[in-house]
């Protein structure tokens, strides 16, 4: 495991809160790959393995990336 | 050695009135990797002490190189789809903090069906530590316990 790569959560908890429902809208029913501190989207699609494909052309390193799946509307009211 | 991971906030739509009116709903969420022989993925999930198993999406064993054809299976319920196929595989699985990794193998379950979040339950998750849930601070800290067979 690269150290360098090591995620912060309390940095990412941050960073991911910033996001409104909104601002996630575009991307509902997609998943998208955020860097390790959750400042930047680094690629999405709707198909996993697909956004995987597009991260190893870039030379993105998987310890690099962190995937979520945004549901629909950005996000859940309540999640049971 | 504890690892400890902030509950992740995510701002819903509307206001969540039971906790007065607040825009964030903490949520014991936190990045977890699998390892296989064709590579890793990181992806967040939820601890869940209600949940039996440890399941991620079917494409996650794909893209780390786990061959499902043969694997054990059994169907979940809880989902909104009903009655879902989970099958299980023995996984490498990482979790780390700033100050402390663990790496151990476990059963893990891989479903076809959409979810929010991968769950962590209690087979090859919560039963190798001791949880503390701390609700006030928000934050769960885990302890690898004498089942743990990790590193």
């Amino acid at each position: 495991m690269n150290e360098k790569l090591l995620l912060d959560h309390d940095v990412y908890r941050t960073n991911r809160a910033k996001y409104y429902p909104d601002d996630l809208l575009s991307y509902e029913n997609e998943w998208v790959a955020w860097n390790l501190d959750a400042s930047r989207m680094v690629a999405h699609h709707r198909d996993a393995l697909e956004l995987w494909r597009i991260l190893d052309e870039a030379g993105i390193d998987s310890e690099s990336v962190n995937l979520e799946w945004i549901p629909p509307g950005g996000e859940v009211d309540c999640q049971l | 050695m504890t690892l400890r991971f902030p509950y992740q906030n995510y701002r819903p739509a509307h206001p969540i009135a039971p906790l007065a009116g607040r825009m964030f709903r903490p949520r014991p969420v936190f990045s977890v990797t699998l390892i296989g022989s064709l590579g890793s993925t990181a992806q967040d999930a939820l601890l869940d002490t209600g949940a039996d198993d440890t399941v991620f999406p079917e494409w996650v064993a794909q893209r780390i190189g786990l061959d499902l054809t043969h694997s054990p299976v059994s169907f979940a319920s809880g989902l909104p789809q009903g009655s879902v196929p989970v099958r299980y595989a023995r996984v490498t699985l990482r979790i780390a903090d700033m100050n402390e990794r663990r790496e151990w193998k476990a059963w893990v379950g891989f479903t076809p069906a959409p979810i929010r979040f991968p769950v962590l339950g209690f087979t090859g998750f919560l039963e190798y530590f001791t949880a503390i849930f701390h609700g006030k601070r928000e934050e769960v800290e885990l302890t690898v316990n004498g089942r743990y067979p990790g590193t």
